[in-house]
């Protein structure tokens, strides 16, 4: 209930937007419910005054039904525009939401060691609740107004009638639904997993080919796929069963009540205690009153849907830290060193993927770190991001005047002092111009040709017609991993940080541009600290000291040349064609 | 959602065509469901009649409830069969969809093995995946409802007009005064809305993907501390896309005002025109309450199809990534030589040539030239090369993956031929630079390789591979079910159920693709070792990117360019200062 208040909330901003949708959606079921009833007791009441030879005024009703028929229509197509209006408004209201959350949150409440299943969720999650106003609120609305409109009218006429009606929309709009909705979440989960397994299956089978046809296991492997594709659509079918069966149901309920009602009526028509054209009309009006509840089964089904969507992604937002005034000192960029002191993380318990890591860097050094995968590496550059918090031991900034603790400064300042180019690189959905400008936003056009240049990008850029204005990413062109490398690097370049750390600069080229590229970036960073994560002898080489990392712990610290001359498991280490 | 453009109407054709055909599978429980609801259509006419008949009774001749309760039962029993109907015919219909469903899966994946690794590793595996998978579920709506909404379009109506008629010609007129106006409808709403709606879509998909995009890049926003600056930009795209939609759907929300406007003003028209009629006394209530009852059931079906419309184009733009994967014509047999030989028979491998080897892969200008190559029975080869040099195409065609020259592989001897791939691939036991593990347990993955194997050798073999310590360590041992334990195995470990999976099948020669990225220090010792016991009794052909693997290889051939450019042992080509020299040092020295 909490989630569905905090769900409205979000809403509010567009209440007028909202509220002006439900009324026109209502004013269109109203006016249906009101046409089908006014023809009813027209077309009996022409009959009955052709039979008694009684004059009638048929202008007034003819004329209401074609009023209400214009309203109808008027109103339908207005109130899809202004609820698709609000749907739109209320989805970006919930997008901002949901990205400002996320980008406050550091990484480990955000569970990024499985960020894909994380993006996974967040997507469910998000369009899952676009949909909230559209397919939740507004039915819900529209009954709550419409129900007590259509059943006072009724009443008017008959109070029993009117009450059979009621019990009638409340199984049809409620109680099946939810009976229904229970149903659907018991098989939604089941539903969810075996999807789940049949695109492993599928998956499984189409990048293992090779080795199920060596190992003659190819038909074994279609064959498993066929019986997953079939428990899987066996599973949908129950669903679609179930949902088939609500269907029939409400058809029952629908079409018993209006035979009930002339059931209740005839009676009193014969008795002469009702006119008796008032029947024609009640019991058209009966089964047109059910358009009141016309979407009502489907705000049921997805209500449990929204609400769990909304409270995860509502517990995310109750992980933010309260904003605290702490004022952060400011440091500018100039030379700065760094100072490891007893440094320890672990993300497991009792696996330490940092122990008390001790080193110092020294301003404009340029510092390479080698390691077996496993070894900390990554760590130690995730704790210099900032994104994750640090645990144990200290890092420090040393500029020539003082020593400041690295999480004593503003995560901007951190942005502006250290840049990182990570390994999982991230090529937005966007042009070449837009991803570079998301490294420096005032870059001029002639800066990025230049550093365009440096990364060896200007060949390939030769080659697209649209130059920087080339859309890449998810919409646009996929890029190689040498290419995706190169535009990374192209963007570290374009800003001038105190720190430039490196996870795997060359990793992806080819040798001939890695070299090149290396250059640049050497030259163009004499002016800051560099630490690179790096297996490259070429790059080795030419760093001031190597920091050989194992098993979370410091191996070795000295030259390139001295590792390479003492130790053959260095050489082992670097050595890949 | 895919990303093909709209297919044209020539297209659209052809691809209902397609989505008709397939249909056949279930044809037959399609036909019933339509007939079924179709027959509901009919009792609803029928009930219609009984309702008027009730009424104009109660109304008119002054009957009491037991008068007409001869009326009412059968009511009661034609809505309890409605009801009854209408959930078959949509069990019906679903029940179909699942079937075309699952059989056109099948059929698509049978296509694809048949098409072999190469056609998925052009098109990509992930859009390979999505057609399978999400795809093949789209057509789910299209089966299930449009299908059926189609035939009810045309079928119901029809009825209605059909008993109509004798009852009262010029109620019936008024129907079909209106009816010419359906195929108008089906016009207006079939093809004018058509691009506005797709454009609709394809909007939303370019919103969708721009916020999931930042989301999946927020890291890398954190690290440019960018995220003030695009929630800004996230604002600000939403609210464009906002009035650029509006102004799309103004429009395409048009073709469903018209549709709507005019079966509402006809259903009020022939509520005003009976009226008339009524009050004249040239038709009797019953017959005039009848035909209102029936006239929104008339527009009903085409309304109907409107709202089924996006089940179409979803089905056919599936339909249209479907259709070329089964169009897609599978490698010609160039060489298919009837084999006048006898079929292969390999006791153990004594000898393995590859004589004048040439393969091109179409549309690519990478390849293999003139490869001659002998192998004995036992021994480490190690190939070496930059990328693109050629080693994984070599492998492929030494694996039977490239039929059309297979012809080039001499095993003692003995030339394989198009029929012996499968024998042949049986005494090859391969390794690639990713293996896949299937979705089951380490066990069933192991056992791929020796379906007979006994637990003693499943624990051999992992032994062997130094698998089995972390495998007896997890809670379920060597049942525990792969990638259900959220990450599962590191790729450390996953390498190495591979090649206890290979060791497992103690096959004569066994393949494999050295892993690039760095594994842990300790389990690339441990992978190197065996692979060394293992080649002192079997052939082991290697793609080998570490220093430790060539230096202790039988033979080291260097590939260049698509042709073996030098082969010899580690020392003697070092010292040649050739292409295995320069490769080795290509990253310790610069600018040589």
């Amino acid at each position: 209930m909490t989630n569905f208040i905090r769900l409205l909330k979000l809403c509010k901003p567009h209440l007028s937007a909202m509220l002006l949708g439900a009324f026109l959606a209502t004013l269109t079921v109203l006016a249906n419910v009101g046409l089908l009833a006014i023809s009813g007791w027209f077309l009996a009441a022409m009959a009955a005054a052709g039979l008694a030879g009684v004059h009638m005024n048929y202008f007034t009703p003819a004329g209401v039904i074609r009023f209400l028929a214009i309203v109808r229509t008027a109103s339908r197509y207005g109130e899809r525009l202004v609820t698709h209006n609000a749907t739109f408004l209320l989805l970006s209201e919930i997008r901002i939401n949901v990205f400002s959350t996320l980008s406050k949150l550091n990484n480990v409440d955000l569970a990024m060691s499985r960020s894909a299943d994380l993006f996974n969720r967040m997507q469910n999650d998000v369009e899952a609740l676009d949909k909230f106003y559209l397919n939740v609120l507004l039915p819900m609305i529209v009954a709550l107004v419409s129900v007590p409109i259509v059943l006072l009218f009724m009443s008017i006429y008959n109070a029993n009638v009117a009450l059979l009606c009621f019990i009638s929309l409340l199984l049809v709009g409620v109680a099946l639904p939810i009976m229904l909705s229970k149903q659907l979440q018991q098989t939604a989960e089941l539903e969810t997993k075996y999807s789940a397994t049949l695109r492993a299956q599928l998956s499984d089978t189409l990048s293992g080919l090779r080795e199920l046809a060596i190992y003659q296991a190819t038909e074994q492997q279609v064959a498993q796929c066929r019986r997953a594709s079939e428990r899987y659509n066996q599973q949908l079918f129950t669903r679609h069963n179930a949902e088939a069966h609500s269907n029939g149901l409400s058809l029952l309920i629908v079409q018993l009540s209006m035979l009930g009602a002339i059931v209740i009526i005839t009676p009193l028509v014969y008795d002469g205690s009702m006119v008796n054209v008032e029947l024609a009309m009640l019991s058209l009006f009966v089964l047109a009153s059910f358009e009141t509840v016309l979407t009502l089964p489907n705000a049921f089904i997805q209500l449990p849907v929204a609400l769990s969507a909304a409270q995860r992604i509502f517990a995310l937002e109750d992980k933010l830290p309260s904003t605290t005034n702490t004022t952060h000192e400011l440091v500018a960029v100039q030379p700065l060193g760094l100072e490891f002191k007893q440094l320890s993380y672990n993300y497991h318990a009792d696996n330490y993927a940092l122990s008390n890591i001790n080193f110092t860097i020294l301003p404009l050094q340029k510092v390479a770190i080698v390691g077996q995968s496993g070894s900390g590496k990554s760590t130690l550059v995730n704790l210099l991001s900032g994104l994750w918090p640090q645990q144990n031991g200290a890092i420090n900034l040393l500029s020539p005047d003082k020593n400041i603790a690295i999480n004593t400064i503003s995560q901007q300042n951190r942005c502006e002092l250290i840049s990182i180019v990570a390994q999982q690189h991230h090529i937005f959905d966007g042009t070449i111009a837009e991803n570079l400008r998301y490294a420096a936003p005032d870059a001029s056009e002639a800066q990025m040709y230049e550093v365009c240049q440096q990364a060896q990008l200007t060949d390939w850029l030769h080659e697209l017609k649209l130059g920087l204005n080339t859309r890449l990413g998810t919409a646009g062109r996929s890029l190689s991993r040498g290419q995706s490398r190169r535009l990374a690097l192209a963007q570290a370049l374009l800003r001038t940080p105190a720190i430039l750390v490196l996870d795997e600069p060359t990793e992806g080229l080819d040798n001939q541009s890695k070299h090149l590229v290396m250059d640049a970036i050497l030259t163009s960073m004499e002016h800051c600290t560099v630490i690179s994560i790096t297996h490259d002898p070429a790059l080795l080489a030419n760093m001031d000291k190597v920091i050989w990392l194992e098993q979370g712990a410091v191996k070795a610290i000295a030259t390139h040349q001295q590792l390479v001359t003492e130790h053959t498991d260095y050489v082992n280490l670097i050595t890949r064609f | 959602m895919t990303t093909n453009p709209r297919p044209n109407r020539a297209q659209q054709t052809t691809l209902r065509a397609f989505l008709k055909n397939h249909a056949n599978h279930a044809g037959s429980l399609l036909k019933m469901s339509i007939a079924l609801g179709t027959f509901n259509a009919v009792l609803m006419i029928a009930s219609a009649y009984l309702v008027a008949r009730s009424i104009h009774l109660v109304m008119f001749q002054q009957a009491e409830l037991a008068t007409i309760t001869p009326l009412l039962w059968p009511l009661a029993a034609l809505i309890l069969a409605r009801a009854m109907l209408l959930g078959l015919s949509q069990r019906t219909s679903a029940k179909a969809a699942l079937k075309i469903k699952t059989a056109m899966r099948h059929t698509l994946l049978e296509k694809l093995t048949l098409l072999g690794p190469s056609y998925i590793e052009q098109h990509g595996h992930g859009a390979t995946l999505n057609t399978l998978h999400n795809g093949v579920e789209a057509l789910h709506d299209y089966y299930a409802n449009y299908l059926p909404s189609v035939a009810y379009s045309a079928l119901i109506p029809l009825a209605i007009l059909m008993v109509i008629f004798p009852t009262d010609w010029k109620a019936g007129l008024i129907f079909l005064f209106t009816a010419p106006l359906i195929p108008f409808f089906m016009i207006l709403v079939g093809h004018q809305a058509e691009q506005l709606n797709q454009q609709r879509w394809q909007k939303l998909a370019v919103l969708g993907n721009y916020f999931f995009d930042r989301l999946q890049g927020l890291t890398q926003l954190k690290l440019f501390d960018a995220t003030k600056r695009e929630l800004k930009q996230i604002a600000k795209i939403s609210d464009d896309f906002r009035h650029a939609t509006l102004s799309v759907l103004k429009i395409a929300f048009l073709s469903s005002f018209a549709l709507e406007f005019f079966a509402t003003i006809s259903v009020a028209l022939v509520a005003v025109i009976i009226g008339f009629r009524l009050f004249f006394g040239t038709l009797d209530f019953a017959t005039g309450f009848v035909v209102l009852l029936l006239a929104p059931e008339f527009y009903l079906p085409l309304r109907q199809l409107g709202s089924h419309y996006h089940a179409k184009l979803e089905g056919i733009s599936a339909a249209a990534d479907m259709l070329k994967i089964l169009n897609e014509p599978i490698a010609e047999n160039t060489n298919a030589t009837i084999s006048d030989h006898s079929p292969l028979k390999l006791e153990c491998i004594e000898q393995l040539q590859i004589n004048n080897l040439n393969f091109h892969y179409p549309n690519s200008h990478e390849g293999i030239n003139d490869i001659n190559l002998t192998f004995a029975g036992t021994g480490l080869y190690a190939i070496v090369g930059q990328s693109g040099a050629g080693k994984s195409t070599l492998l492929d065609c030494l694996l039977g993956f490239n039929p059309q020259v297979i012809s080039a592989i001499v095993v003692n001897q003995q030339q394989l031929t198009q029929p012996d791939i499968l024998h042949w691939q049986q005494h090859i036991a391969w390794i690639p630079q990713k293996p896949t593990l299937l979705f089951t347990t380490i066990k069933a993955n192991l056992l791929l390789a020796k379906p007979d194997a006994t637990a003693a050798q499943l624990a051999a073999a992992a032994k062997q591979a130094g698998a089995l310590e972390f495998i007896n360590a997890l809670p379920n041992g060597f049942d525990t079910h792969i990638g259900e334990q959220g990450e599962g195995l590191s790729g450390g470990q996953k390498q190495r159920i591979a090649l206890a999976r290979a060791f497992l099948k103690q096959a004569p020669i066994l393949v494999l693709d050295e892993p690039t990225a760095h594994l842990d220090s300790q389990t690339e010792q441990q992978v190197q070792h065996a692979i060394n016991e293992y080649a002192k009794t079997h052939l082991v052909i290697v793609i080998a990117h570490r220093l430790n693997t060539i230096k202790h290889a039988k033979k080291i051939l260097v590939m260049q360019k698509g042709t073996v450019i030098e082969q010899g042992r580690f020392v003697s080509l070092m010292q040649q200062q050739g292409g295995l020299f320069n490769l080795v040092n290509a990253r310790s020295h610069r600018n040589d």
